[in-house]
């Protein structure tokens, strides 16, 4: 379906959905009213109001107000934690509450009435924060701000550059070519982390960025954010393996005017750099290096090798600036401005929202801009009928430091500036550049003269309409639609480059989904309690790319007058004379292939509940797929949940125990997150000419029973409120397998291909996840600490691993039968011998003196990848008008992987060299760490992998401390505000690790999800995290 | 109120069959082509075929790592660059994973696995009986050539035993791995005899089917299935059938050697084609069959010394006779810019790009020759001498025209080494004569390449 064609059809459908809602109209009562707390008379959010005899329930908004639909005759009970529950029969049409005070409120049980409401999970998990919790201070992205705050999702930060990429990981890895990411609801409508992943290009791993919605949304307008996990994911079907994180923006209660003004500023400054060694030092080391050369090897035959490199004399090598991480890194600073409004009545609401957010990042040109914003609007023309209209428009632009493989900081760690000039003309990195083609690795340079720049455009759309056909009959019907449009623009300039040239990336993507969902209420005597629920989704999504290359060009592409306003469309007839031009210009354009996918599912429940105390659920979801083989297009999943609450019974009677629940559930889900046309071969048409005559080629071999991963899960869990109230908490325990794995199997050769993508591996997550909320003092001083624990063993399983191939050829990462995944293949690292410097590894108990005739069985299988362990404890304390929060996260038992160890500190070449190379072997009898030093190129026959480059990356750091002050008293209504909040807070003061050489956080970011799973913990040359300091006003008038 | 249940439930039912008989989740690949779509012709059949030509002249097989590993193997050239996997084969030390062998291995049967998909495709299309038979022919031709290489490299030679269904020979493989399904199976691996048996059916079936046709020599032809049998039974030490299919040849006259071996596979030399009987052909620098063979002998940039160097025991053999023009013409001093010393580098195949010999005339005439001394063809031997002598000329001013069997069948052996020098032949003449390479008797196992593991 072409672009155009989705741009018809939704208005139609918009059309079509209100019309039919508006035609099934029906009689109802409704009562309206609003809800007070019986100590002060405040108005009370979030009391619970329910029909009795149904699962039906309404919430009060922050002014207390709540609206419900029920039949004549029936009865409301009104609830909310720390107050008495009430009831009232036959309720007037207007009908305020005022409920009693039993004790002080407990803020933290909140989020278990909003689990049951929502019926995601029902126990006082810590599987939904709220808006409150969400605007922490402090965080620039959605992603960081959620790190700690969510039993079982792990967040890792992969730098604390502008725009930087999260990786989030549920339940520990599950798949080697897949995604790992959960699946995102963004107010219902699926959105993609790492969107471009499989469709990649150069750019996406620049810069550590990730081209999504989340990277820059609107972090103050989300209002709750719910994670489902194991069993209580398996709805999701084929998209719920990874587990899903719910997002809804701005909600639909206020019945008042009201304007709220966030703004908050602040400075970052980079937490690490690397110690390099100085000019002097590095001039002695090749001196040495050259030295050990000719005892060892003989003189080396290459004349390039006979100076400094590039042949810098030493004078003035001595006379150059070697601190170039001061010129690249810097202070960075952001500032945050975000202003909404809300308006209701009883038959519409509206709100919006609109952000505007600046951040400079650590690193020279880093920067990202981001406008944001959100209007609501809901509408209840009739009673039975209620609509909700959402749209959600972002647009953010970000100036790329490249790092990482891309160059830039990566480049400066790699080849580095131990004795050359920056600038100066006939510099080394001039002679670099003429040697190697049009290549530089001047890091100084590289950030001045290459731009990289990203622009995103992302538009959502939301139409709900609940209609209700009789009390307890509902239908929601949901509509959604996602445009996201990213340009790149990449450009070098003529001290870079020859010919300067620049490229300009162009990609959208459309999404479109419907959802129709009825769900059907019977209570029969108030003691059995049932609950059906169909869904059926249609979900279609695709992308289209196109680039544009050209030399010659003094400016970036989009700066080029000639090309302004040129679309660069092949069906546009235009672009005949387009394409003209540009040959003649030294253009060239490339239009790569659409992609597209749809799912297309079904799926019913059924739960049954006995007095509030049996609870059982059952349900199957089928999932096809245009991406599955065409053997295989449905995929099934079924879940069976089923919970006891114990307190519940009547002859209930421990007094310090107040709330005591077993749940457990056994569900299957999916992963298909692989290359929409993986199921096809590929045969072209163009291959190598033979004898002048075309060849036909196959390429890639079809796979009619390509199919998704399966996730089983079983988990059971405990709830607790005990000890008055003072403590709530849960256990869990699960145990998950995944099977299929999509996994590269060595076919025999003989068949002429050598490997094959194919559904065959198993792995095994088990963990246990933990968390603790206890208010340690009430009263003048009030105490809350929330505690978040989860351990997660992981096992990958191939017993065949004779089929398995090592996936890459760099990193010693691999998936290996019986251990977590990813391992390391390495050797087992002895000591540097004292007689000649080399490095000594044990091979089956023997020291291996000869590292140019290493044995392949003298490898073995070490460390982990992914953390064993992480959590978080986080304390809150107000005093009067004050409150201080601090968060400590932990992360703990992966190995990092010290590539840059490995390939960089074990020859001298033009790199920049560590300090750790100090503690060098120099002349025999000498014990040491490093090796000799060698000037010759290829040290990899020597040095291999092994476990001198293992680290340890567990580290414990205080991540965020705040302190905030509400201002009291009559100064904000004399402002005519109603609440004034200052806060200040600082983010990342310390960190324990035993990680020495960086910080222990990081993410390496590659470009395809197959080096992502495996790499999690491979270091090679990261940007820094940032410590930052935010100072920041919240007003509402 | 019940039958707005009903009717939601049955237009539910309704929505989720007709989605599920919808053309919503039929999918099509974007831009490229299934293998059904993209080879439906006579036409297509045959472009399909020419990248099995491209498969035999990869730079695994014939295109370099073929004649480089035999060689290498035969002790007449040695590895002085860094890559472990061409030490591990210098050194008789390659294992089953080592990437040199496996990459000629695995190309190898990407030749056969074409040839046997237009085999089993040929049927489907509708075309001439003569252009049928003219594909079918060359894919055979193909697929005999492949498993001929593959079970000379990595089983133990004829003769090993005198049962040769005893010995392990390599996977036969017959019908194409076109699906994950059968590309994943194994197949399992038959006897030197059976394999033997397979290479000569196929090239006596591809002589059949390609009688008549009119076909260059950059494509399989009936005169390459002929020579290629030849060689087959010659290795076998079959002189009679041997003798037979070299004889056709070399009476039908079809073929003329090259007057000389300067230039003599240089793409400018097009009277060399005359003595081509198959070749993999190059057409320009862009189109090089041969790259990995220029790249392996010629001085490369970093190390200033080539890859791979002539040994002590060739130079010293091709030395021997100074006025010998292959040793003036295929060898080159060179000076060490460093350390000054001298080395003899191989310039034999020094061009700027050039077609693969697989099988050529002159190989012909010293199979018939050879053949004819040990059955004592003493008739015929006077008339091939004819032939010989013409070799010996280009290749020396002066030459003993003395005769005698014993004389004969060590001079045609030795002249044979010493004109296809560097060109794979070597190893299998020191098995097919069961001599040896230094300390390795012919039927030594470090003279076999190892299969890879996952067969």
């Amino acid at each position: 379906m072409k672009i155009n064609t989705f741009f018809i059809i939704y208005p139609l459908v918009i059309i079509i959905h209100v019309t039919t809602g508006a035609l099934l109209f029906s009689q109802k009562k409704t009562v309206t009213g609003i809800v007070t707390e019986s100590e002060y008379g405040n108005r009370l959010k979030g009391a619970v109001v329910k029909l009795k005899g149904t699962n039906k329930t309404k919430i009060s908004d922050e002014h207390g107000f709540y609206q419900i639909i029920i039949p004549e005759d029936a009865t409301l009970i009104f609830s909310h934690p720390g107050y008495e529950s009430t009831e009232i029969n036959n309720p007037g049409e207007e009908q305020n509450i005022t409920l009693i005070k039993i004790e002080e409120q407990d803020a933290d049980l909140i989020d278990k009435f909003y689990a049951d409401i929502y019926q995601v999970s029902e126990n006082t998990f810590k599987n939904v924060i709220t808006e409150e919790e969400i605007d922490l201070p402090g965080y620039f992205d959605f992603a960081q701000g959620l790190q700690g705050k969510l039993t079982g999702l792990n967040i890792r930060q992969s730098s604390g550059l502008a725009g930087a990429f999260s990786k989030l990981t549920i339940r520990g890895p599950k798949t080697i070519h897949l995604s790992s990411s959960p699946l995102v609801v963004f107010n219902g409508m699926p959105v993609m982390l790492n969107l471009y992943r499989d469709n990649t290009s150069s750019f996406d791993a620049a810069g550590g960025y990730n081209p999504n919605m989340l990277s820059f949304v609107d972090v103050a307008s989300i209002e709750k954010i719910t994670l489902l996990q194991g069993s209580s994911a398996a709805i999701f079907g084929v998209r719920g393996a990874n587990g899903v994180l719910l997002i809804n923006t701005m909600d639909t209660k206020t019945r008042e005017s009201r304007f709220n003004v966030h703004f908050s500023t602040g400075i970052s400054e980079p937490l690490n750099s690397f110690k390099f060694i100085d000019n002097q030092a590095y001039i002695n080391f090749v001196d040495e290096a050259r030295k050990n050369d000719q005892i060892f090897n003989g003189p080396h035959e290459n004349p390039a090798y006979q100076g400094l490199y590039g042949e810098v004399d030493k004078k003035s090598a001595l006379n150059n600036n070697t601190d170039w991480q001061n010129k690249v890194l810097r202070k960075g600073s952001f500032s945050d401005l975000h202003v909404s409004y809300h308006y209701g009545t009883d038959t519409f609401q509206i709100g919006g929202n609109m952000r505007l957010y600046e951040h400079h990042g650590p690193v020279n040109n880093n920067e990202q801009n981001a406008v944001s914003s959100n209007v609501f609007f809901g509408y209840k023309p009739i009673q039975k009928l209620e609509t909700r209209f959402n749209l959600n428009f972002n647009r953010e632009r970000n100036k790329h430091a490249l790092v990482s493989e891309a160059g830039g900081l990566g480049i400066a760690q790699s080849v580095a500036l131990p004795v050359y000039a920056e600038d100066a003309p006939d510099s080394y990195f001039e002679l670099f550049t003429k040697y190697h083609g049009n290549v530089s690795f001047n890091p100084v340079r590289q950030l001045k003269h290459h731009s990289l720049e990203s622009k995103n455009n992302s538009t959502l759309l939301n139409l709900q309409s609940i209609y209700e056909i009789t009390s307890d009959l509902n239908v929601y019907l949901n509509t959604g639609f996602h445009y996201l449009d990213n340009e790149q623009q990449d450009y070098k300039d003529s001290l870079l480059l020859d010919l300067p040239s620049g490229s300009q990336l162009d990609r959208q993507n459309l999404t479109w989904q419907i959802t129709l969902n009825p769900r059907y209420n019977i209570v029969i005597d108030d003691v059995h309690s049932f609950h059906y629920g169909l869904f059926t989704e249609f979900f279609t999504t695709k992308f289209q790319q196109e680039q544009l290359f050209a030399s010659g060009i003094d400016r970036p592409l989009d700066a080029d007058p000639l090309l302004q306003g040129k679309e660069f469309t092949n069906n546009s007839k235009p672009e005949l004379i387009l394409e003209k031009l540009l040959h003649e210009q030294g253009f060239f354009h490339t239009t790569y292939p659409d992609y597209s996918w749809s799912l297309l599912s079904f799926a019913g429940t059924a739960s049954y509940n006995y007095k509030n105390t049996y609870s059982a659920s059952i349900g199957l979801r089928a999932d096809g797929s245009t991406k599955f083989g065409k053997n295989n297009k449905f995929a099934y999943f079924p879940h069976v949940r089923g919970s006891w609450t114990i307190s519940n019974l009547k002859s209930w009677e421990i007094e310090y125990i107040d709330y005591l629940k077993i749940s457990s559930g056994f569900s299957m889900s999916g992963n298909s997150s692989m290359h929409t046309e993986q199921q096809f071969g590929i045969v072209s048409t163009e291959g190598r000419p033979y004898n002048e005559n075309n060849t036909i080629e196959t390429k890639k071999l079809p796979n009619p029973d390509l199919k998704w991963e399966t996730t089983w899960s079983f988990d059971i869990g405990l709830d607790f409120i005990i000890l008055e109230k003072k403590i709530a908490g849960k256990i869990e325990c699960y145990h998950e397998q995944t099977r299929d794995i999509i996994q590269h199997i060595l076919a025999p050769l003989s068949s002429g291909w050598e490997s094959l993508y194919l559904n065959n591996g198993k792995m095994c997550n088990t963990g246990f996840l933990f968390n603790l909320q206890t208010k340690n003092l009430q009263g003048i001083v009030n105490w809350i600490t929330s505690v978040n624990f989860t351990l997660n063993r992981n096992r990958f399983q191939n017993q065949d691993e004779y089929y398995q191939q090592q996936e890459l050829e760099y990193s010693p990462a691999i998936p290996k039968n019986n251990r977590p995944y990813p391992a390391y293949r390495i050797m087992d690292f002895s000591h540097i011998s004292q007689k000649n410097g080399l490095p000594v590894y044990q091979i089956n108990g023997k020291e291996n003196t000869n590292p140019e005739n290493m044995p392949l069985s003298g490898f073995m299988y070490k460390g982990q990848g992914y953390p064993f362990a992480f959590g978080s404890v986080h304390n809150h304390i107000s005093y009067y008008g004050f409150d201080l929060g601090f968060m400590f996260y932990f992360s703990l038992g992966n190995t990092i992987y010290d590539y840059a160890g490995y390939y960089q500190q074990t020859h001298v070449n033009a790199w920049n060299l560590r300090k750790d190379i100090y503690d060098r072997w120099q002349k025999p009898g000498n014990y040491a760490n490093v090796p000799r030093l060698t000037l010759k190129n290829n040290p990899y026959n020597q040095y291999k992998h092994s476990d001198h480059f293992m680290h340890d990356g567990s580290y414990i750091r205080l991540r965020n401390l705040t302190l905030g002050y509400n201002i009291p008293g009559n100064i904000p209504e004399r402002l005519r505000l109603k609440k004034i909040h200052l806060f200040f807070s600082i983010q990342n003061l310390f960190t324990l690790s035993k990680f020495d050489i960086y910080d222990p956080e990081f993410y390496h970011v590659f470009d395809n999800y197959t080096e992502m799973n495996l790499n999690p913990s491979f270091f090679y040359l990261e940007p820094p995290q940032v410590r930052t300091f935010k100072f920041g006003l919240n007003m509402t008038f | 109120m019940t039958t707005h249940k009903k009717y939601f439930i049955i237009i539910l039912l309704l929505l989720f069959y007709s989605c599920e008989e919808s053309q919503l989740l039929n999918s099509e690949s974007s831009g490229t082509l299934t293998p059904e779509q993209a080879i439906n012709s006579s036409e297509s059949l045959c472009n399909y075929l020419g990248s099995a030509y491209n498969s035999l002249r990869d730079s695994s097989c014939f295109g370099g790592n073929l004649w480089l590993v035999s060689d290498l193997l035969a002790g007449d050239i040695k590895y002085t660059g860094q890559l472990q996997s061409w030490r591990e084969i210098a050194h008789y030390s390659a294992g089953s994973d080592n990437s040199i062998s496996n990459g000629i291995w695995k190309t190898m049967y990407q030749a056969i696995d074409k040839s046997n998909y237009v085999l089993q495709r040929l049927v489907d299309i509708s075309m001439p009986a003569d252009s049928m038979e003219l594909l079918r022919g060359q894919a055979l031709f193909i697929r005999g050539l492949g498993h001929f290489e593959l079970v000379r490299l990595f089983s133990h030679p004829w003769d090993t035993t005198l049962n040769m269904s005893d010995v392990r020979g390599i996977p036969i493989r017959l019908t194409s791995s076109f699906s994950m399904e059968s590309a994943s199976k194994k197949t399992s691996i038959s006897s030197v005899q059976e394999t033997y048996n397979q290479v000569i059916k196929d090239f006596s079936e591809a002589i059949t089917l390609l009688d008549g046709k009119i076909q260059g020599s950059m494509y399989a032809n009936v005169n390459a299935a002929r020579a290629m049998l030849s060689k087959v039974y010659f290795q076998q030490n079959n002189y009679d059938s041997a003798f037979f299919y070299a004889d056709l040849i070399v009476q039908n006259r079809k073929y003329t050697l090259y007057d000389s071996v300067q230039n003599m596979y240089s793409p400018n030399n097009p009277d060399i084609n005359d003595e081509f009987i198959f070749q993999l052909k190059s057409t320009s620098v862009m189109d090089n069959s041969s790259g990995a063979l220029q790249q392996a002998y010629s001085i490369s940039h970093d190390s200033l010394l080539p890859d791979f160097l002539p040994t002590d025991q060739i130079i010293a053999l091709m030395s021997d006779s100074t006025d010998d023009n292959r040793w003036k013409h295929h060898f080159n001093l060179f000076i060490n810019p460093v350390n000054n010393d001298s080395i003899f580098c191989i310039t034999k195949f020094a061009y700027p790009y050039m077609s693969i010999p697989v099988i050529t005339f002159s190989e012909m005439v010293f199979i018939r020759l050879e053949s004819a001394v040990m059955i004592n063809k003493t008739g015929v031997i006077r008339e091939d001498l004819e032939d010989f002598y013409k070799i010996m000329e280009r290749a020396y001013k002066h030459y003993s025209q003395q005769t005698g069997n014993d004389y004969l069948r060590n001079l045609v052996r030795l002249e044979k080494r010493k004109e296809f020098t560097f060109q794979g032949l070597r190893l299998h003449e020191i098995k097919r004569n069961h001599t040896g390479v230094d300390h390795y008797s012919w039927n030594d196992r470090h003279l076999i390449l190892k299969i890879p593991k996952n067969e």
